[in-house]
């Protein structure tokens, strides 16, 4: 993008300024982007960058932008779908059984969180079941960025029949319309007269305990609205994109050819932040493997062996990442993901090599095009950028 | 491994007599995290271990203008010593470059001049400091100086009954300015790919001494007495520099492998070179004699 | 085969009087005989931190100790932090300031933010990379590590004035 900027006479902000996506775009692959907040993204970067003023030699910036599936992503065959069950207790808390699995990014805490919102019950109330496969209902995996938004709105599903039911059963106890309730915080009560009140939990021992009682369970399978591409690879293939910009600022050692990562911006369209440090956490989690990517992790064969130990294998520790990496979320609020989230796992990997590769252009005027940028190679190509050899 | 009888010795002497009785069949251990590798990779066919981590190795002293250090003192331990910081503090920050804090905690000075890995911090000050070892084994006490110490990759000029007890550092003059570069291009957590020391001595407007080491860019750590002599008595100018920093360029045996190719860590050499000697200079005060 | 040698150490304030081969190392009588599996093995060669325990109050890499090396010592465990329900300040610090995705590094970061704040009770976050350098983690990019290490130092600090 930056070369070719230099070509037709643009600065590598302006021809992206001027390739942008916007809401309700068709892609050349029939991509349908609802939200897109790839303007703003891309704005804050710049702003934050500041890449007109004035640097010492050396340094320099770049910017990379992203978009991808943050809906899901039906590419296994024509189905994305996964399930959710929902069992209330007499207790009043909320067994949530997810077929999205837990890595480690906090999908537990997401799907608890959507859970105790959807049904009304208090967060710490929730219990979140997502690793006994004979309990989980059916899930294509965690995996393409699809947890929060598929998995979640298989809970918002579930979560809507519950508090329709536990609605039906309250209006009884409490002798009103279903359409006159207020349920939160654990609490059905009637709109206007909030003393007039029954604990969900209350309301769980009413079902369960009278003459033709009933349970309290309801399940929900969510498939996106999307289309699984044909021969031609186009075709819709999910429902809610993602998108965002990257920034870097780099200082290079011109003598040795070190590059210090000054600083990252990061911003990404998200949807919606359902837990922003869970979100952030993503975004820096994928900055320090996006800078190993892009400047450090080598893989070398020895004699067709792949060299594979972390003494020679090196990945990011955290003197290697900047300190300041700045995330910035825009929240969009996707009409189709779970209270507008989008997903945000795999984005904030992608823009980190480009940014940097293209602020080391920016800085000593070499194009590394093959990754990682080691010292040597920077080293070889400002020889080659000054005639020398 | 499935045979090994682990012994912990009290002295120094029952530590030699257990190497001198079972020779070849016996390792002596100090921190262990090197001896633990060579386990682990099954390269070590041995039926005993010595450890010497009962044997009181440890202890720092100050006397006649030397340091004199256990061999078992650890690398945090000499970090933190206050005899260290007061009278080489130089020993103390690059002790606090190697590996990492949990490295440090457990392996010895000793232990890492005998590992004599060519990608290791200290030995370049030691060396540059005119540093010594004290060897003693069934046959007696010797002293080594670390200049003489290295032979090869992993290989030192000890016998293989010999335990290394003390190492001496005498401090540097209180003039003499010194430098340490650790050069890391890829992951700042890692050993040196190349490890470059500078001492200078100046004298009104001129580098009355120069020592130059240049490590992990051949078998042992690389020092050129006659390219330090070109310093003497000179300006330390960027063509004086230049000189000698081609002159270890030229001399070292890097090797080609994942952190560089031979031909780029020779370039590195002679820029690495004249940044050591020019901060080395900077940081030496003039001495009047 | 070589006759087991007597291992006598604690490990989390508990005393242990253990048989082991001189070939085992602190790791695997940690994890395989106390059933201890909080630490963790990943590398192997001391390089990645997941099996850091504290050893008399130092961070070692319990891969490269032998299990007999440690007779007489005492040692902790990230399991050795709680006490009964209540977590220590670092753990709560990590778990406020979402310190931790996976999970697989944080016995070792914790245990080296422990070693960091007895002796450096307000860390600055330069020194706070430095001293995690030796600690890998793939999952949270560090940033949030260090605001829970910092939270820490905070809680502890608030702690000793009151």
């Amino acid at each position: 993008m930056d070369e070719a900027a230099a070509e037709i006479g643009l600065d590598p902000f302006e021809i992206r300024r001027r390739n942008l996506y916007s809401p309700g775009d068709v892609s050349s692959l029939a991509f349908r982007f609802g939200t897109c907040a790839q303007r703003e993204c891309l704005e804050a970067v710049i702003a934050a960058l500041k890449p007109h003023e004035k640097r010492p030699r050396g340094r320099g910036v770049g910017i990379a932008g992203l978009f991808g599936p943050g809906g899901g992503t039906r590419v296994h065959g024509n189905s994305d779908g996964c399930g959710a069950i929902l069992k209330l207790e007499d207790d009043g808390t909320l067994q949530v059984i997810t077929g999205g699995q837990e890595i480690g990014q906090g999908g537990t805490t997401i799907i608890a969180q959507i859970a105790a919102e959807t049904v009304g019950v208090p967060y710490s109330g929730v219990r979140v079941e997502n690793s006994d496969t004979n309990l989980m209902p059916w899930d294509l995996g965690t995996h393409g960025s699809r947890n929060t938004f598929v998995a979640g709105n298989a809970v918002v599903g579930a979560g809507r029949k519950l508090r329709r039911r536990i609605a039906e059963v309250a209006a009884e106890l409490l002798e009103t319309s279903v359409d006159d309730l207020v349920i939160a915080g654990g609490r059905v009560s009637v709109h206007g007269a909030p003393h007039r009140g029954v604990t969900i939990a209350e309301v769980a021992r009413a079902a369960h305990y009278r003459n033709n009682g009933s349970l309290l369970i309801v399940e929900h399978f969510y498939d996106p609205p999307t289309e699984e591409p044909g021969p031609d690879g186009k075709g819709n293939k999910s429902a809610a994109y993602a998108f965002g910009f990257h920034g870097a600022e780099v200082e290079v050692d011109e003598q040795t050819g070190e590059v210090k990562v000054l600083r990252l911006v990061a911003a990404h369209d998200i949807g919606r932040a359902i837990n922003p440090k869970g979100v952030e956490g993503q975004v820096e989690g994928g900055v320090a493997q996006g800078l190993g990517f892009a400047l450090i992790e080598n893989m070398f064969a020895d004699d067709g062996t792949l060299m594979s130990n972390l003494q020679d294998y090196k990945i990011p520790v955290a003197l290697d990442v900047p300190e300041a990496i700045e995330t910035i979320l825009v929240e969009t609020r996707d009409p189709e993901g779970p209270y507008g989230a989008k997903g945000v796992a795999e984005p904030g990997i992608i823009p980190v090599a480009p940014a940097i590769v293209n602020a080391i252009a920016d800085a000593v005027g070499v194009r590394i095009r093959d990754l990682p940028a080691t010292p040597e190679k920077i080293v070889g190509a400002l020889a080659a950028r000054d005639g020398r050899r | 491994m499935k045979t090994l009888a682990y012994h912990r010795p009290a002295t120094t002497e029952e530590a030699c007599a257990l190497l001198a009785t079972f020779g070849g069949r016996a390792r002596v251990m100090a921190g262990g995290t090197a001896v633990s590798i060579l386990m682990k990779e099954g390269l070590l066919d041995i039926d005993h271990l010595v450890s010497l981590e009962r044997i009181p190795l440890d202890a720092v002293t100050w006397g006649g203008g030397t340091l004199t250090i256990g061999a078992m003192a650890t690398h945090q331990a000499l970090v933190e010593h206050p005899l260290v910081r007061a009278h080489v503090p130089m020993l103390a920050d690059v002790l606090a470059q190697v590996a990492s804090r949990r490295v440090r905690n457990v392996a010895t000075i000793g232990g890492n001049l005998c590992w004599a890995e060519a990608a290791s911090d200290p030995p370049g000050l030691l060396m540059a400091l005119d540093a010594r070892v004290v060897a003693e084994s069934v046959r007696g006490r010797r002293e080594i100086a670390v200049r003489d110490l290295f032979e090869d990759y992993f290989t030192t000029t000890l016998a293989h009954d010999e335990i290394v007890t003390q190492v001496q550092v005498p401090a540097p003059a209180a003039a003499a300015g010194l430098s340490y570069l650790k050069f890391t291009p890829q992951s700042k957590a890692d050993k040196p790919v190349l490890a470059v020391t500078a001492l200078v001595r100046r004298r009104d407007g001129g580098c009355e001494n120069a020592v130059v080491v240049v490590g992990a860019a051949g078998p042992t750590p690389l020092g050129l007495p006659d390219a330090d002599a070109l310093l003497r008595g000179q300006r330390l100018d960027e063509p004086a520099i230049e000189r000698v920093a081609a002159r270890y360029a030229e001399a070292a045996r890097p090797v080609s492998d994942t952190r560089g190719s031979e031909a780029y860590k020779r370039q590195m050499i002679r820029v690495l070179v004249g940044r050591a000697l020019r901060e080395a200079w900077a940081r030496a005060r003039s001495t009047y004699e | 085969m070589s006759d087991r040698q007597p291992l006598h150490f604690w490990v989390n304030d508990e005393e242990h009087d253990l048989e082991v081969h001189a070939h085992r190392f602190l790791i695997d009588v940690l994890r395989e005989d106390l059933k201890l599996t909080g630490t963790k093995r990943a590398c192997d060669i001391g390089v990645c931190g997941s099996c850091t325990v504290l050893v008399d109050g130092r961070s070692v890499s319990s891969c490269l100790m032998l299990a007999l090396r440690a007779d007489g010592a005492r040692v902790r465990t990230v399991e050795g932090l709680t006490h009964g329900e209540r977590l220590h300040p670092v753990q709560q610090a990590f778990l406020e300031h979402w310190g931790f995705q996976c999970g697989y590094c944080t016995p070792g970061m914790l245990l080296t933010t422990v070693e960091l704040l007895a002796h450096e009770p307000s860390p600055s976050r330069e020194t706070i990379r430095e001293a995690l350098m030796g600690n890998l983690c793939r999952c949270t990019g560090y940033r949030k590590i260090v605001d829970s290490v910092l939270a820490a130092a905070d809680e502890l600090q608030r702690a000793r004035s009151a």
